[in-house]
């Protein structure tokens, strides 16, 4: 990942990684998600509830817990998961958006595991912890950005002798390592580490690695299954991607103060979060959905039907619309992300985005992207 | 009884189209009232009721959100006045609201009223912004009025070959016209250079595809074909009346069917008025229309879907000079929105009264030689409203 787009957020990352270890596991429905970010925008309110109803798990009897604290946390989340999976998949999610909150040369990323009694990717054996307070990097709430203490005393971390106990063949901190294309990426850094620690790596192959910040730290045993190598491999492409042009400044929104309602954002989340939609009598797709008839999903890729590139519109300009048809009926009619303009036929997918905060309050919608660049 | 035949239109009046610093949106509706109550030949105290077409009260200070606004603005009370709104089409609102109760029987001389103030607020500061901020928190949020039909010139453009110079040949033709329009908003001739080399709007609409912001008023007298016979200087007649809603805020961009080629409401209010009037062969039985020109690919579809083109064929038929003036079946000699420019409620009274005046005969330098029938369109929303009513010289 890298470097979020200015739309782009803990929750928006962390939604797709999800979908798309979801998609992957179609027959799986996760009872547990745990969510793991120290930059989640809720620092009161439920981020994980917000990912149940984009994931289309609300209302299913699945629970939810926020994990926070430190960047260690990803790794806190996996040990937590291992004791709830007697009751059902569980989903790991861990994200976190450095940037924003001043981190520096932090990355910005969310990755997703799935976690069950069986699967190919790799067996968890044991774990273990340990707790000596630390000051290697903080934030104290309300009063601005990360800090790191300086390089000398990180050097002496309880978190790199606790790696020597356990024997970790991988140790993840705030400096280690900075995973090449897309930086440190906070709580996702060790779910994308221990991956890549796999790459070329046949089954059976053991892994210890552990993570600590603040003065927290986890350690997972792990082996290798036949699947390891390919995901890996699949990681490898999608952080060796860096970026090549500036992320899309943000626009200025100062003063774009959008129209918004509790009571709209609260019954309208289904369309929002996930485009559900509804179905007519005759079968057709509906959307926005009709309060009464049967729920359906609007597809998430098409082609472009028709678009323009207003310039008169006050969010700061240009942006880019178009009109998409969907595979499998249906259109949907949108921003494009980061202005960039499409032409009529181009082939496109919807994803997740911060649309605005009107309110103060984060509002989720959907954006369309050019196939190939998310 | 029906309309069609039945109501007349007996006066018009019109204020400048133009950034009227000076004139409230009060003003407009006092000047256009008298004014058409004047050139019917009548005093105010003869009309029975008033209906007033104004579209966004919001950029006046909600002043116009009531019929309380015409009570104010002239001597009018307590005589039963109703405000109606519907999107671009609320002016056409007004007479066809007028027209409905004539021909019921309930009234005999009635005014139709449009105003729009739109200019007490920057242009950017007014329908722009408020669609941008007040419309629905997701929902087709990034769209604005000329992205709107930007959408339907890139598909038109795709699925025709058509260009951007040919839409220009709109501005440039409805701007040479407005030189013959005193009331227009601007007087000043374009070439097509003018119009590609303006300012982007929304791709591929520059500054002079689009219609300007305007304030105007616009007022008819309409009366009982029976009052008109016995009083009236000069009138014109209802021949027929459509108006057609055909979906609502987002159907056009969610909905699977609409082509972006033309606008299905435009085509089912004028197959209504058609019906209505008698006509078959709408190319050969009317002989001058106004039609809503927002946009210059507007213009283009709009002859296509009121059957003066077949689809496809619009721009052909603009390149012909057919539809300039002079040739067989002009559209927009006013100038159109293009020049006069789109105060939202007066548009549509403004087209009736320059309907009303080419087929009585006094369109002045604008004048179709013996133009007996003619037609007003406007279109709503995201066109999915769209009104037409057809008017004819009497006799015929």
């Amino acid at each position: 990942m890298a470097v979020a787009a200015w739309d782009q957020d803990v929750i928006t990352l962390g939604a797709h990684a999800a979908m798309e270890v979801l998609s992957r596991h179609p027959d799986v429905v996760p009872s547990t998600i745990f969510f793991a970010s120290t930059t989640a925008p809720y620092a009161e309110g439920s981020n994980v509830a917000i990912l149940a109803e984009a994931l289309n798990l609300a209302g299913t009897g699945c629970t939810g817990f926020e994990v926070g604290s430190t960047t260690a946390a990803g790794a806190a989340a996996i040990e937590l998961a291992l004791d709830r999976v007697a009751r059902g998949p569980v989903l790991v999610i861990a994200a976190d958006c450095g940037r924003s909150a001043g981190g520096r040369p932090f990355g910005d990323g969310a990755v997703a595991w799935l976690i069950g009694s069986q699967g190919e990717c790799a067996q968890i054996d044991a774990v273990s912890g340990d707790l000596s307070w630390f000051m290697d990097r903080w934030r104290i709430d309300g009063s601005g950005d990360i800090t790191q203490s300086d390089r000398s005393l990180r050097a002496v971390s309880p978190g790199k002798s606790f790696a020597k106990s356990v024997g970790a063949d991988l140790h993840i901190d705030d400096a280690n390592p900075a995973i090449a294309g897309a930086g440190y990426l906070g709580t996702a850094a060790y779910l994308a580490s221990v991956v890549l620690a796999f790459e070329g790596k046949r089954k059976g192959t053991r892994l210890t690695a552990s993570a600590s910040a603040g003065g927290a730290s986890h350690a997972l045993h792990l082996t290798a299954g036949s699947a390891a190598k390919h995901v890996a491999a699949r990681f490898r492409e999608r952080f060796d991607c860096g970026f090549d042009e500036e992320p899309t400044a943000a626009p200025d929104v100062a003063s774009f103060d959008p129209y918004t309602s509790e009571s709209r954002r609260w019954r309208e989340r289904a369309a929002d979060l996930r485009l559900e939609a509804s179905r007519d009598t005759s079968g057709r797709v509906v959307y926005p959905p009709a309060t009464d008839g049967e729920r359906v999903g609007l597809a998430r890729s098409g082609k472009v039907f028709t678009q323009t590139t207003d310039h008169v519109y006050p969010l700061g300009g240009p942006v880019s619309m178009a009109v998409i048809e969907l595979d499998g009926g249906g259109r949907f009619y949108g921003q494009v992300i980061d202005g960039l303009g499409v032409e009529i036929g181009e082939p496109v997918n919807l994803v997740m985005r911060r649309l605005h905060m009107g309110g103060g309050v984060p509002q989720y919608f959907w954006k369309i992207a050019p196939k190939g660049r998310t | 009884m029906p309309v069609s035949g039945e109501v007349a239109i007996v006066g018009a009046g019109v204020t400048p189209f133009g950034v009227l610093h000076e004139l409230s949106y009060l003003d407009l509706i006092a000047r256009s009232a008298n004014a058409a109550v004047s050139d019917a030949g009548i005093n105010m105290d003869l009309v029975e009721a008033a209906w007033l077409g104004t579209a966004e009260p919001l950029t006046a200070g909600l002043v116009g959100d009531s019929g309380a606004a015409v009570a104010q603005a002239i001597d009018f009370s307590p005589r039963p006045v109703t405000r109606v709104s519907n999107f671009c089409t609320s002016g056409m609102e007004a007479v066809r609201a007028g027209a409905m109760a004539i021909a019921a029987g309930e009234h005999d001389v009635v005014l139709a009223i449009g105003a729009e103030k739109m200019r007490d607020v920057t242009p950017r500061g007014s329908l722009v912004a408020k669609t941008a901020e007040q419309t629905h928190p997701t929902l087709a949020k990034g769209r604005t009025a000329p992205g709107q039909f930007a959408l339907l010139a890139n598909r038109y453009l795709h699925t025709y070959g058509a260009s951007k110079e040919d839409l220009a040949l709109v501005a440039v033709k409805n701007h040479g016209n407005a030189n013959r329009n005193p009331k227009a908003h601007f007087h000043h001739d374009l070439t097509v250079d003018d119009v590609l080399s303006a300012p982007r709007v929304a791709e591929p609409l520059g500054l002079y595809d689009c219609t300007p912001t305007t304030d105007g008023g616009a007022s008819v007298v309409m009366a009982s074909r029976e009052w008109a016979e016995a009083n009236a200087r000069r009138f014109a007649l209802i021949e027929g009346m459509g108006l057609a809603v055909t979906g609502g805020y987002y159907s056009n961009f969610f909905d699977g069917e609409s082509d972006y080629l033309g606008f299905e409401s435009t085509r089912a209010a004028a197959a209504k008025a058609y019906e209505q009037a008698g006509i078959t062969n709408p190319r050969q039985e009317l002989d001058v229309l106004e039609c809503h020109d927002c946009f210059t690919i507007t213009e283009i579809v709009n002859t296509e879907d009121l059957g003066i083109a077949a689809p496809g064929k619009g721009v052909e038929l603009l390149k012909s000079g057919a539809t300039s003036f002079g040739g067989d079946i002009p559209v927009n000699l006013s100038g159109g929105l293009q020049a006069c420019g789109h105060p939202v409620g007066a548009t549509g009274v403004r087209m009736i009264a320059e309907i009303f005046n080419q087929v009585t005969g006094e369109a002045g330098e604008r004048q179709v030689q013996g133009a007996r029938r003619g037609l007003a369109h406007t279109l709503g929303g995201p066109g999915v409203i769209a009104s037409v009513i057809v008017l004819g010289s009497p006799g015929d």
